[in-house]
């Protein structure tokens, strides 16, 4: 029944098939990379902090 | 599927803002979950928000000048960690990951601000399109997310080599609806602060909301940087749609259903996708297909009840006039 199944993207290479793993692995490597330079504190520290102006105020 | 995408959107905009202390004493949340992003456009200060927003996060982050210093010694080490300390890797890996598995499934499931559109969208009015507007509109996202919330940030600096989130500052419509005018109304003192400012990101909001009547989801389709960033995922997903061409009988439901506007037969994957599914729901011959683990690749008995061996009659000028058996 598959081969009835015609992909709407033309492309069955390997990055059709398992480009979502290369992503997945890349973003994990950024994730732990953002993790170890302390960027979740950074973030912590802006979203903490009403910014007026990014809203429109002052 | 419309019904429960709407309570899923519901129920996620409610978890998402879900500090109601915010909205009596009009402070934001603090605690520890603003260390996360959502993968939503749901503006940090809100009172109600417990998360960050990752277009916000991303721009300050950038704008932050980094953690490069000319004055340090140079080793290639230390040149790299401070090159990649003034990048949101973290916000970029959070979003990546998520896109990596479901494409710009957020956009449709779970942001508070699509879900504003579609609620906007249901307002009767006389010039309603079913389509998502001009195609060149929506290049306009690319541009955003490209000029307002990177290169801006980057280079439009000061004296101390600090920059400003530009997106959020001149643009982002959700953060003046979730920020901008709740606040004011929380604290007094904010009011006397008021000015061209907050006008002008009103007025943006007011077309926003003017354009929603008429467009689906102008925003995500045209303006979004964070639907910008997703979607080219779509193509790569480990969920994705694919048609079963020998079912699909051309009947044009689901791109007449598509709130993002798209032809579904020849755009089924395409970056402007929210992957909503409401294609999938729509398609009286089933023929449209979630891939992915937890689904059958094809399932025999997935047409519609009653239509098994029927196939839609679009020779009329309104879509599938009839059914007909097929011989």
């Amino acid at each position: 029944m598959s081969e009835q199944v015609k992909r709407a993207e033309t492309g069955d290479g390997f990055l059709r098939t398992n480009g979502w793993l290369v992503v997945a692995v890349g973003s994990l490597i950024l994730l732990v990379l953002g993790l170890w330079l302390g960027e979740p504190g950074k973030i912590f520290e802006k979203a903490t902090a009403i910014c007026l102006q990014c809203i429109g105020i002052g | 599927m419309s019904e429960r995408r709407t309570l899923v959107q519901a129920v996620s905009t409610v978890l998402t803002n879900g500090y109601i202390k915010g909205f009596v004493t009009g402070n934001i949340y603090t605690g520890p979950l603003k260390h996360v992003c959502v993968p939503t456009l749901n503006c940090y200060s809100c009172p109600g928000a417990l998360f960050a927003c990752p277009v916000g996060a991303a721009q300050v982050i950038l704008a932050g000048g980094g953690g490069f210093d000319p004055t340090a010694p140079q080793t290639i080490w230390t040149k790299l960690s401070g090159i990649l300390s003034g990048t949101p890797v973290f916000v970029i890996g959070l979003l990546t990951l998520l896109a990596a598995f479901v494409g710009r499934a957020s956009c449709g499931w779970t942001c508070p601000f699509g879900w504003v559109q579609d609620l906007v969208h249901r307002i009767p009015v006389p010039f309603r399109k079913r389509d998502g507007g001009p195609s060149i509109l929506y290049f306009g996202k690319y541009i955003i997310l490209a000029v307002m919330v990177v290169l801006m940030p980057l280079f439009v600096v000061d004296k101390f080599g600090f920059s400003e989130p530009f997106f959020c500052k001149l643009v982002c419509p959700a953060g003046t609806l979730e920020g901008g005018m709740i606040l004011p109304l929380l604290q007094p003192d904010l009011r006397g602060m008021l000015g061209r400012l907050f006008a002008w990101k009103m007025a943006i909001l007011v077309a926003f909301l003017a354009l929603m009547t008429v467009y689906r989801r102008p925003f995500c389709n045209w303006a979004c940087p964070l639907g910008a960033w997703l979607g080219p995922f779509n193509r790569v997903s480990l969920y994705r749609l694919e048609i079963d061409q020998k079912r699909c009988c051309n009947c044009g439901l689901c791109t007449k259903k598509c709130p993002s506007g798209l032809d579904v037969e020849k755009e089924l994957d395409s970056a402007d996708c929210i992957r909503c599914l409401e294609c999938v729901d729509v398609c009286p011959m089933k023929a449209i297909l979630v891939k992915g683990p937890g689904f059958q690749e094809n399932s025999s008995t997935a047409i519609s009840p009653g239509l098994t061996e029927e196939r839609a009659d679009t020779s009329g000028p309104e879509g599938p006039a009839r059914l007909e058996r097929l011989p």
